[in-house]
This record gives C-alpha cells, structure tokens and sequence, in this order.
C-alpha cells in the first residue's frame, strides 16, 4: 500500500523546525514503551515498524493530539524514575520483558494521573499506528492493512481528478 | 442590492433561516442574512480522521468566547457548569453542515398530543396539524433531496409526493433486518436522508467515505443547507450573505417594531442594519438568549415576551441507543462499499401503555457503524464499548484483537431518538455572571431530566437489541438510555394562538411585534420523537410563504 503523502510531515519539520520537541531521551523511551504497547511480531509490524515516532514529532509541531502528548511528555521522566526504583535502570535500558512489568505494575496502581499517562500513551501508540500516513505514522499504511482497514481514496490523502467538481 | 435596505433581514443561516431566504429571495424580496460564524467551503472539509476529531473546534465557539452555562438539575442543588451545550454549529449552513442527515416527518400525533395523550407536565397541542405542513415537508424534501422508499413507510403518515430521490443500496444485514422485522409484524423502512443517493440539483452522489455525520461533506452530497436553500436563494441574485456578523441586539421602538438590528462584523466593528421584516433564526437558545439581550424601555422583559415565555420550555431530544456486532465469514461476499444498512422503525413511537406515565416512545434508526480504524482501535484498547475487555489492554493481546478489527466483522448501531416533555424546569435565562466576549450575558441553560427518559429509552433499546440478537448477532447490547442530545434544541419560543400562553402565531409572527418572526426550532411545542431539521425547514417554509403572501396587505 503506497501513499502519496507518508513522508510530507518529515520534510515539513526539516523545512519548519520543531516547535516543541522531545529530548534525545524522551524520544527513546517513548520509542521504547511503544514496542512495549504494540509491538512488531511474526503477524507484521508494531509501531515502531509503522513509524509513530515519526507521527510524535510532527504532532507536537502541528498541535495534533495535543493534550494527549502533553500527558505523555509530563509522564515519562515518571516513567524513568519508576522503572529505576523497580528495576535499577532507566526504562531504554531496561529488558523488554522488564518495561513489561513496569507498565502493568503502572497499570494496577489506582493514582489517577498514571491512569491517565498509560491512557494517553496508548492512544497516542494507536495514532502513530493508525492515522492517515499524511500525518507521519501508519507508515506505508501497514497499521491499516493490520486492521483490515482499506481507506477510502480520501482518507489515503489521494485525490483522483475531477473529485470535487 | 442595497444592503442597507434590504426587504428582510434575516438573523442566522442554518434549517430555519436557510429556508425562510430561500422562500424570500425566489419570490423577488431582497435578503440579507448575518450569520455569525464563517464561511466554509467543500475544499475547508478534509477527510481525515484525526482531523475529524478537530472538526469541533471548527464548527462550534470556544468555551471561553461563547459559553453556555448548564445548570443541570438533576442534581441537587444543581451542578452548574461552563459548557458548549446547545450549540450545533455556527458557521454559514449551520448544524445542517455536519448533520447525519436524518430527515424524517414527525408523526400526525405529535401536533396533537395533548388532545391524544392527555395532559401531562407542560405539553400542549400545536397551533396546526400534520394536514398543514405535509405540503411543506414534500417541498423541503424536494429542495433537499431526500432519498427514501415508500416500501414500509407508516401509512398514517401521510405523503403527497413520493420521496424525490431513491433509497441508498442495501447491505445484506439490510435485508436481513427487513425479513426479521416483517416475520415480527413491524414495518421496517429506508431512513429518510437529506444526503444523494444518486446525483441531484448539479451535486454528486454519495461517495460513502465512512466520515460524514459530525464533518463537512468535501463533495456537497449531503443536502446541507449552505449546498441546497442557501446556493438556490443565492443563486436568484436577491440573497446577499454576510458571515462573521453576530447580532448583539434588536432595537424596538415605541410603537412596538423592530426598526434595527445592530451586530458586530469580522473586524470587531459595531454596525446596524434596517429592513422592514427582520426574522430571527439563531436556534431556541441564541435567538432566546437574542430577545432577552434586547430589553429595552419598549420591551422591559426582554423582545416579544409580554407572554414571558421566551426561553420557557426548552427541549433537547432524549437519545438512547445500542449495538449488535455481526460476524463476517470469509466465504460471505462482501457488500459494496455503497451499500448500507439505513433502516428505520416507527413502530415503537408509542409506548404499549402508560406504564412509563406516557405513552410516548421514539423513532428507531439503525445504520451500519462506520470504520473508523481509529476509534475502533481506542476502544479495543482502552477497554470500552462493542469489544470490550473492561481494561486497558496492550502488547501481543492487543495486536491478537486489532488484527482485522475494522474488516473481520460488520455492526450495526441504533439510536432511539425518544420525545423531551417540556417542563417548568428546562429553560433559558441570562446568566448573571458570565459573559460572553462581547461582554453580554451567557445563556443559562436550566436543565431538568424526568425519570421517564432512562424508563422509555431502555424500554424502546431493548426492542432494538431483541430484533439484532433475532437477526443473528453474535452480541448485542444497549449503550445508553435517555441521555441528553446536545444538538437540536427547540421550545423557548413557543408557537399557539393565545398570546398569553405563546410566543410567535403558527407562522412564526410575534404576537407582540409584528414585522418580527422567529423562525427556527424555537417554535416547536413539543419535541416529538424524531430528528427535528426536517420540521424545522418546513415550518420555516410555511412561514416564509405566509410572509410573502401577506407582506403587502400586513404592510411591514
């Protein structure tokens, strides 16, 4: 599945610059929790496989999913800091099936901030999956194509002639 | 056109204003029309989902700027809030720019029901019945472009004229539902949509892009009001829109007419603008809120209140609805994308009896649910709705059940759309306190919910889950029973022939001023049980034809 329009974010920022970005650190945890929320397997890629990375940084440029990445962002030195109580390493460092526990553990404690950090980290994994490749993620549509989803020639950002007339 | 002379001046573009400028302008009076909010055009909506989400911003005002201050009484003492309830949109086309499109007639009992019914809490008979607006309904549907089929439709309802375009094509779960209806005795039909199934009036059919309800159509299929009454009022040359013009206040003079109606245009500056006729079109809560804001030493209540009924009696629909998920086998053919599911029921509009302390239930719409790959993933994941796990779920679970989530299965929802009673304790005020950015006071929204929503909106729900568990879902259930519809507020400006006990006569003219008409959902008595846009447009028409029969012999 090709898109006309999977790479125009990533040359936006490199022509714009970034408003608002994450730190070198903040990037690999979060690129480290998205393995951890959806990961790539034998059955097709995760997020990471889709680029949702990629997804974060043109969002926090052009103010999409704003008050969930702004959760995000506050979270993850939490993030850090828990998994350096449990585990004695930073959350990158840390085994994968380590930030697995840490997540869950997260997950069980009834705090409603941390409730709303994980909430926000796994609706911003999914936009990083699943919208429009336009916006960064879902890159080369593999999010859709692991849902089943086949996008209407709009929403795939391609215009066929004479579409509005 | 002089825009400073024009024959009417109309406040507000959405149903009711579009069509009142429409009837106006084709017979050869020059409109002018201020809307308060932009302008858009097909190019301004695009068909992305994350955009979609955003799309809010793009119809409704800030919080900060225009808020609505909801006092919810079902509480007590009653929760008081800062809220965007009761706006639908404003921008040229109004709420009709997003709608799903749901245009349906309400049924002959709905004017009557104080004389069918009996009496129960403040609900009265309408100043006309279904036989007066039935010409009005043919010709709104006509200048809409409503697809449906006669095929199941209520024979108590009358129809002139069959409907002017066909119904969409049916999905199979489509015909399933009308077999399992039929063996039950019921008369399942195609909802009525004020959206192409076919091309019409220079607009393309629907391209079923799964977006629509709540987002701008890109190709002008949907029979929004902007694409329909506005482009053909515009079209005749005496209809001049002007956007970005909120109208701050209606000046009365003291032998009780409406002689300017000032507003502040997209620069911030205060104007004023005179025509003989001025017809106010902002929905039940603005044009009350606009009437209120407008005492003066000529109207000390506030425009056409000697009744003080203004802003008494407000409605929002009650909504409940529900879900069946059907499974896709692999061999099974799958539908057309342009096939839907588009079905409707009238035949739980009336309760069996009064168990509920009325006999009144609701129109029943069931539509396929769209696949929105996003939205479908959230609630996989964050545990909620049709596949829910009640937990936040990530990492190889997640995958295992995102997996062919949008393709591996078709559901269909429902939504019971069931009667608001109008009540003492729902209405509109001027808040005290709060203003809007212009500095005048917010609406208040005084809200009271009566136990009979959740009662009536489970009751007709279950009929709906028991007909999609009889059709073979593999579950069903009801989302949510009698909860409050923001969009479609009506009452607050009510229609009868007693001035003492109404607003406006049955053609929306003040009792108190005569070169002053409302016309938009305020006018409606009751709510009945079904979307209102289509009444709402037809009322307007019906209006805006007395209007322009009688404005010589009225001489405004």
């Amino acid at each position: 599945m090709t898109t006309r329009t999977g790479d125009r974010p990533r040359r936006a920022l490199a022509r714009t610059g970034c408003a608002h970005s994450l730190s070198a650190q903040d990037r690999e945890t979060l690129i480290a929790a998205f393995d951890v929320i959806l990961p790539g397997d034998d059955d097709g890629v995760g997020a990471n496989g889709a680029d949702a990375i990629t997804f974060v940084e043109a969002a926090l440029a052009n103010g999409n999913c704003r008050r969930n990445l702004k959760r995000v962002i506050e979270g993850l030195p939490l993030l850090d800091a828990y998994c350096e109580a449990m585990c004695g390493v930073s959350f990158t460092e840390a085994t994968p099936l380590g930030r697995s526990d840490v997540l869950l553990r997260l997950r069980d404690t009834p705090h409603p901030t941390v409730i709303r950090f994980l909430v926000a980290l796994v609706r911003v994994t999914l936009a990083g999956f699943l919208t429009s490749p336009r916006h960064g993620g879902n890159y080369d549509g593999r999010g859709w194509e692991h849902v089943g989803y086949t996008p209407h020639r709009r929403s795939a950002g391609i215009q066929s002639p004479g579409a509005d007339q | 056109m002089n825009r400073t002379a024009a024959d009417a001046i109309v406040v507000g573009s959405g149903a009711g204003g579009a069509a009142v400028a429409h009837t106006l302008a084709s017979r050869g009076f020059s409109v002018l029309i201020l809307e308060k909010g932009p302008r858009y055009e097909r190019a301004d909506f695009v068909h992305d989902e994350m955009l979609a989400r955003g799309a809010q911003d793009m119809f409704l005002p800030s919080i900060e700027d225009d808020p609505h201050i909801l006092a919810d009484h079902s509480t007590d003492p009653p929760t008081v809030t800062p809220s965007l309830v009761g706006w639908t949109a404003v921008c040229v086309g109004g709420g009709t720019t997003h709608m799903g499109g749901t245009l349906h007639r309400l049924h002959p009992k709905d004017f009557t029901l104080r004389s069918s019914l009996g009496e129960f809490y403040d609900v009265v008979d309408w100043p006309y019945g279904y036989a007066q607006l039935e010409p009005f309904y043919a010709l709104a549907e006509g200048l809409i472009g409503v697809s449906g089929c006669g095929d199941g439709w209520p024979s108590e309802m009358f129809r002139s004229k069959p409907f002017p375009l066909p119904p969409f094509e049916s999905h199979p779960l489509a015909l399933r539902f009308d077999e399992e209806c039929r063996r039950r005795g019921l008369r399942p039909f195609a909802t009525p949509r004020g959206i192409n199934s076919v091309p019409f009036d220079g607009r393309p059919a629907c391209e079923h892009c799964d977006m629509c309800s709540g987002v701008g159509c890109p190709v002008g299929a949907r029979g929004s009001a902007q694409e329909t009454l506005l482009a053909r009022a515009e079209a005749t040359g005496n209809c001049v829109i002007v956007p970005q013009a909120a109208v701050v206040r209606l000046r009365v003079d003291h032998t009780r007419r409406v002689r300017a109606v000032d507003y502040i245009d997209a620069d911030g500056i205060e104007r004023t603008m005179s025509a003989p006729v001025v017809c106010i079109c902002c929905g039940a809560i603005e044009s009350a809120r606009l009437l209120l804001l407008s005492a003066s030493r000529a109207c000390p209540e506030g425009v056409a209140n000697s009744s003080g009924l203004v802003g008494r009696y407000l409605q929002f629909h009650s909504s409940s609805s529900g879900y069946g998920v059907f499974p896709q086998p692999d061999e099974t053919p799958k539908a057309a994308p342009s096939a839907v599911v588009n079905r409707a029921l009238m035949d739980y509009y009336f309760a069996p009896d009064d168990r509920y302390g009325y006999q009144k239930g609701g129109f029943i719409s069931f539509n396929l649910m769209r696949r929105k790959p996003l939205a479908i993933a959230e609630r996989i994941a964050l545990g909620q709705g049709i596949n829910s796990t009640g937990e936040l779920v990530w990492g190889q679970a997640l995958k295992r059940l995102l997996k062919n989530s949008v393709s591996g299965q078709e559901s269909v929802e429902f939504e019971v759309f069931h009667d608001a009673i109008p009540n003492a304790g729902t209405y509109v005020e001027l808040d005290g306190t709060i203003k809007d950015k212009f500095g005048l006071p917010a609406a208040r929204i005084n809200y009271r919910p009566l136990d009979l929503y959740a009662s009536v909106g489970r009751w007709a729900a279950e009929r709906g889950v028991e007909l999609l568990n009889a059709m073979g879902a593999e579950r069903a259930g009801v989302f949510s029973v009698g909860v409050r519809n923001p969009y479609m507020p009506k009452g607050t400006c009510r229609a009868g022939t007693d001035r003492r006990s109404s607003v406006v006569s049955e053609f929306g003219q003040s009792h108190d001023i005569r070169n002053l008409f409302i016309v938009d959902g305020s006018f409606m008595p009751s709510s009945g049980g079904s979307p209102s846009t289509l009444t709402i447009v037809a009322n307007a028409l019906r209006c805006a034809d007395y209007l322009a029969a009688s404005a010589r012999s009225q001489n405004f």
